[in-house]
């Protein structure tokens, strides 16, 4: 690896930043013009972000520094793992505005969506090549605010309400992060992507307290279970084009920054005697992970509206990505497979998850609908949306040949991989959750499958027409991602995943095996039949015992815990203000009378 | 060239006279206005030749006002404030030009607010208690005429708290110059402090200086008055109250913890871990204030004594890197705050409302400014890349280094609560349903834009330029206090 003075980097997070700027202006000359400059940005960030990657494959790390920042610096670095995930970040985002030409066409606010939409890409393209953490959270900072004109783009009073708890989340989890930079910046001098924690403890920090403020910091963002209530309510609040973008990228800035801290900066030497605490560490994650997904999927079962569902089955795979990488995590050198798994899995999900998101927006922009109770029968009158919807599927429920298929069985393998070696029971019963939770998925996504395009049309359907031009290549494209992860596996797995692997040391016999991942096998080839079986199971016994099955409204972390707080801090703010206002009442009574 | 203070100080205060006692007609007054405040800026400017290549420069006068004399200390931090409260001052006098035409005694108000800039610049060019005690007084009476400027009754109840609360911080104050005298001699202000003694007297003098600076900083408990006074005086002075003379006391405060005790003895005693006491509880309880205000002026005033909060921490840790961030702190709210005002000033002015609710939907009527307020209450939440986000990462570093991480965390804490109360008004005014009929409402003359639109972009310049002027002066300042060198 050679580390490289480049200028790319800045020019790849500056161009839609400024870009965006360049929108605005344009707009004055007619949508079509706008729109024109908005799709000309994003390709062209996307042909420097593969520019940039090239360069990186050839071996070299690119660096770039603005050491006047805040009397700080503000540094970028661009390894394998930065670039490659820009460019898919680059790549989607490009689809996104393709996209939105048609499908904002009728919408309000155009010219604000398309600058929010450009600057947004600038801000989350600069979270993943950010070098350090403190020009991290800049970009995070930037990317939260921005993100925000996205959600509330409707005006809706449920999309304000749905930004409003997006924003304070989002605010939270940021003051969380910054917490924790204050202690590195503290006891360490800087926040480079660097192993502090042995730093951190022999300064007197209690490791555990450190984990908590990590946890919730980039938790927020991830859709991590129980801090994810803001995100079935903002992602399908927002348009569908911003809706994927929320959903397939900007939460795996969440997971991004789980990756940089639990593999690089809280990552102990193996013969340390801190190593339990990484072990510790990892087998938590792999908990929050498993109870995220098993939360997320059972949740996506009981809802009807589309988006709704999308947006839970997110909270739900970004739990699988948590799951792997904490096996990863707890694993240490032995853990390559499961960061392999998470790796993987972010990728994929960023593909299929916007693919998902896109169909339903195409859907929506026909219909008007997207309540599955009031959808059905469009098999006929959108033929192709229906193929495509196969596509996806196939994808997210992981079907031999399909990119979803290739790190569920990645993930698959790595916990029972960390089962062999540790022998903990526990390790059995995750990969159970895991297998059921695949089972809940196909589940969930057969379900808006028949009830949109199969059964009885609702309403007459007669007027509607199918995809457009436009939307039928941009789904073309994504058809061919899919298949070519899912057909190549090894060959993709070689590329993208096994580079990656240069971010901490893994032991070359794990390496080894992941050049040889059995995908064809026969026994690997039976956890999608499985998964199906536990699909058709569960959508029987939802057909069937549904309507006596009603959960009730108490029983979700919103109510039972958020409420509360804030009625408690409001409640406690109003006893203060009362007090103070007695207390002015007796001066204004004295003034009286003087 | 030692008559520079004089110049500085009392052209101001005669042309303020002049305004009033001249009645010039509208224009040529405003003109005149203009030319003083102007005049006054450069000759601010000039005082960075005299302080070129020394730390301090004293100059005194004994000869006046025996038998102390009036003397004048020229040091890093008086030249940056004295060139932040100028620079403030010409803004908001291009602004209130056409924000103040349609009330009654406009004279007065012109003439008021340059006796209060001359006074405020003396305060912080004294170079000894004495004369500081005496600017300190003037800038105090003078602004009163500026709250009740309105001279309705709510108005005339705040200036009356404002004017007793002034008087008896004015006499805690006399109380500790008088103690300092009496156990000293001297009233000089002397780098490194001339006085560490142990002694009853010596800690009454303490108090007496925190209840006189930390009353017109804004610290709590001695904050009523401010949430008062401030929301009723027209907005450009409010901004001036909030932006620049709040700013006062928390000067004082740095004088006496700097020059004139030692600020190692404050430490070694634990006196001032009052200060520290209090400051965490302003920042927490004017947040929390802030919160439930619903009148856009108020939430702001109170938004100010938070802020104050932040600046007394700074000093209260007795730390060089969190003294950058005091410094720079001073600087940043001073931007932001006044910006806040003049914008608010202006919705209130074109709308004729006052609540927060009222003002659903007009961001999409009056954009530019809109945008502004959006900056700088980005800024005072602390959101990178603003200028306070510098400020709160200097700041909570500084705690850091003094082994003080609950600070860390009260700054912490207080940004999320800025958040809860400055974006509510933001959402508000662009994305929600406009109520009432806002149709003929558009963006202020340039007049009244153009000021608020350079101190909008002032919240984000000194936060990314590649010279950052603001943040090398603050760290002069913090050297130079600390007795470090002259490391510009």
């Amino acid at each position: 690896m050679v580390t490289q003075s480049s200028l790319l980097p800045l020019v790849v997070v500056g161009l839609p930043l400024i870009g965006s700027g360049v929108v605005a202006y344009s707009a004055r000359w007619g949508s079509r013009v706008r729109a024109g400059v908005a799709n000309l940005i994003s390709l062209v960030t996307l042909f420097l972000t593969v520019w940039q990657f090239i360069l990186v494959q050839s071996g070299q790390i690119l660096v770039y520094t603005l050491d006047w920042y805040v009397g700080f610096g503000l540094y970028w670095q661009v390894d394998f793992l930065s670039a490659v995930f820009v460019v898919i970040v680059a790549l989607v985002w490009f689809l996104s505005t393709l996209f939105a030409v048609e499908y904002m066409a009728h919408e309000q606010q155009q010219t604000r969506f398309f600058v929010a939409s450009i600057f947004t890409l600038g801000s989350t393209l600069g979270v993943f090549l950010a070098g350090d953490l403190l020009s991290f959270f800049l970009f995070f900072e930037l990317m939260t605010f921005a993100a925000y004109l996205l959600v509330i783009h409707e005006e809706s009073p449920e999309a304000l309400k749905a930004g409003n708890v997006y924003l304070f989340m989002s605010v939270i989890g940021g003051l969380f992060l910054l917490g924790s930079m204050f202690f590195i910046q503290h006891i360490v001098g800087n926040t480079a992507f660097a192993p502090v924690l042995e730093q951190l403890v022999a300064a007197g920090l209690n490791p555990w307290w450190l984990f908590v403020v990590v946890i919730l910091g980039f938790g927020v963002k991830a859709g991590m279970l129980p801090l994810h209530i803001w995100l079935p309510k903002a992602h399908p609040v927002a348009p569908a084009p911003a809706s994927a973008l929320l959903s397939a990228l900007m939460i795996k800035t969440g997971a991004y920054g789980f990756l940089r801290f639990f593999y690089v900066l809280f990552s102990v030497a193996p013969g340390s005697e801190l190593f339990y605490l990484q072990e510790a560490f990892g087998y938590m994650i792999i908990w929050i992970g498993a109870i995220t997904m098993l939360g997320g999927a059972l949740m996506a079962l009981i809802h009807t509206p589309m988006k709704r569902i999308l947006a839970y089955s997110s909270i739900s795979q970004m739990g699988y990505i948590l799951f792997s990488m904490g096996v990863g995590v707890m694993l240490g050198p032995d853990g390559a497979w499961g960061f392999a798994g998470a790796w993987m899995h972010m990728i994929n999900h960023a593909f299929f998850k916007s693919f998902l998101f896109f169909l339903a927006g195409s859907v929506y922009l026909q219909t008007g609908e997207l309540d599955l109770d009031r959808l059905g029968g469009l098999r006929k009158q959108m033929p192709v949306a229906f193929l495509f919807f196969l596509v996806a599927a196939a994808g997210i429920t992981g079907v031999p040949g399909f990119n979803g298929y290739v790190s569920k069985i990645m993930i698959h393998d790595a916990i029972l991989h960390a089962f062999e070696l540790k022998g903990w029971a526990s390790l059995l019963w995750l990969e159970r959750v895991f297998v059921f939770t695949g089972g809940l998925t196909a589940a969930y996504i057969s379900k808006i499958w028949i009830k949109t395009f199969l059964g009885k049309p609702q309403q007459d359907w007669s007027h509607i027409r199918d995809l457009s031009l436009g939307h039928r290549v941009v789904f073309g494209v994504y058809t061919l991602i899919l298949l070519s992860i899912g057909l190549g596996a090894q060959a993709q797995v070689n590329q993208l995943v096994l580079p990656a692997l240069g971010i901490t040391s893994f032991n070359p016999v794990d390496v080894h095996y992941l050049q040889h991942i059995p995908f064809w096998d026969s026994h690997e080839l039976q956890g999608p039949l499985i998964s199906y079986a536990i699909a058709g199971a569960t959508l029987l016994v939802q057909f069937l015992f549904g309507p006596y099955l009603n959960v009730p409204r108490w029983l979700s972390v919103e109510v039972l815990v958020y409420r509360p707080l804030y009625r408690g801090a409001k409640g406690f703010f109003q006893l203060l203000d009362t007090i103070a206002l007695k207390l002015q009442r007796c001066f204004d009574r004295r003034h009286n009378r003087a | 060239m030692s008559i520079l203070p004089f110049l500085i100080i009392f052209i101001p205060i005669i042309g303020g006279l002049l305004t009033m006692a001249l009645k010039l007609e509208d224009k040529t007054r405003d003109y005149f206005v203009l030319a003083v405040t102007v005049i006054t800026e450069f000759l601010v400017l000039f005082l960075y030749t005299i302080l070129k290549d020394s730390t301090v420069v004293v100059l005194e006068y004994s000869r006046m006002l025996p038998p102390f004399g009036i003397s004048f200390r020229i040091d890093w931090l008086s030249v940056v404030l004295v060139t932040i409260a100028s620079t403030i001052w010409l803004l908001v006098t291009i602004y209130s030009f056409d924000y103040i035409k349609p009330s009654k005694n406009i004279n007065r108000y012109h003439g008021f607010t340059l006796i209060t800039l001359g006074a405020t610049l003396g305060t912080l060019l004294a170079g000894d208690l004495v004369s500081l005690f005496l600017f300190f007084e003037l800038m105090s009476f003078a602004s009163y005429v500026l709250v009740i400027h309105e001279g309705d009754p709510q108005a005339m109840r705040a200036g009356f708290l404002y004017l007793i609360m002034t008087i008896g911080g004015g006499l805690a104050f006399l109380f500790g110059v008088m103690a300092v005298y009496q156990m000293t001699g001297t009233v000089s202000f002397t780098a490194g402090g001339f006085l560490a003694s142990d002694s009853a007297l010596s800690l009454g003098a303490f108090f007496g200086f925190l209840i006189g600076f930390g009353m017109k900083a804004g610290m709590f408990p001695l904050h009523v008055w401010l949430p008062e006074a401030h929301p009723v005086a027209p907005s450009p002075s409010s901004a001036l109250l909030s932006g620049v003379m709040l700013k006062i006391g928390a000067f004082g405060l740095l004088r006496i913890i700097f020059n004139v005790y030692q600020f190692q003895f404050l430490k070694e005693v634990g006196w001032i871990n009052y200060l520290l006491i209090a400051a965490i509880l302003t920042i927490l309880l004017g947040s929390v204030f802030a919160i439930m205000q619903t009148n856009l002026k108020r939430r702001l005033a109170y938004s100010s004594v938070a802020q104050m909060g932040y600046i007394l921490l700074g000093m209260a840790l007795l730390s060089e890197q969190a003294l950058v961030g005091d410094v720079f702190h001073i600087f940043t709210h001073a931007i932001m705050k006044s910006c806040l005002f003049l914008v608010s000033g202006s919705m209130i002015l074109l709308t004729g409302k006052t609540e927060i609710e009222d003002f659903k939907g007009i961001g999409k009527r009056m954009p530019i400014s809109m945008a502004c307020f959006t900056m700088a209450s980005l800024s005072m939440i602390g959101i990178p890349p603003f200028n306070g986000f510098l400020s709160k990462w200097l700041l909570g570093l500084g705690a850091l280094e003094v082994n003080q991480p609950l600070s860390a965390i009260v700054l912490l804490v207080s940004s999320l609560l800025n958040a809860v109360y400055y974006l509510p008004i933001v959402i508000n005014a662009f994305f929600k349903q406009e109520e009432h009929d806002f149709s003929n409402i558009t963006d202020p003359s340039p007049k009244m834009l153009i000021p608020v639109v350079v101190l909008a972009i002032a919240t984000v310049f000194f936060d990314i330029i590649p010279v950052n002027v603001l943040l090398n002066l603050s760290e002069v300042t913090a050297a130079t206090l600390f007795g470090g060198g002259l490391g510009l």
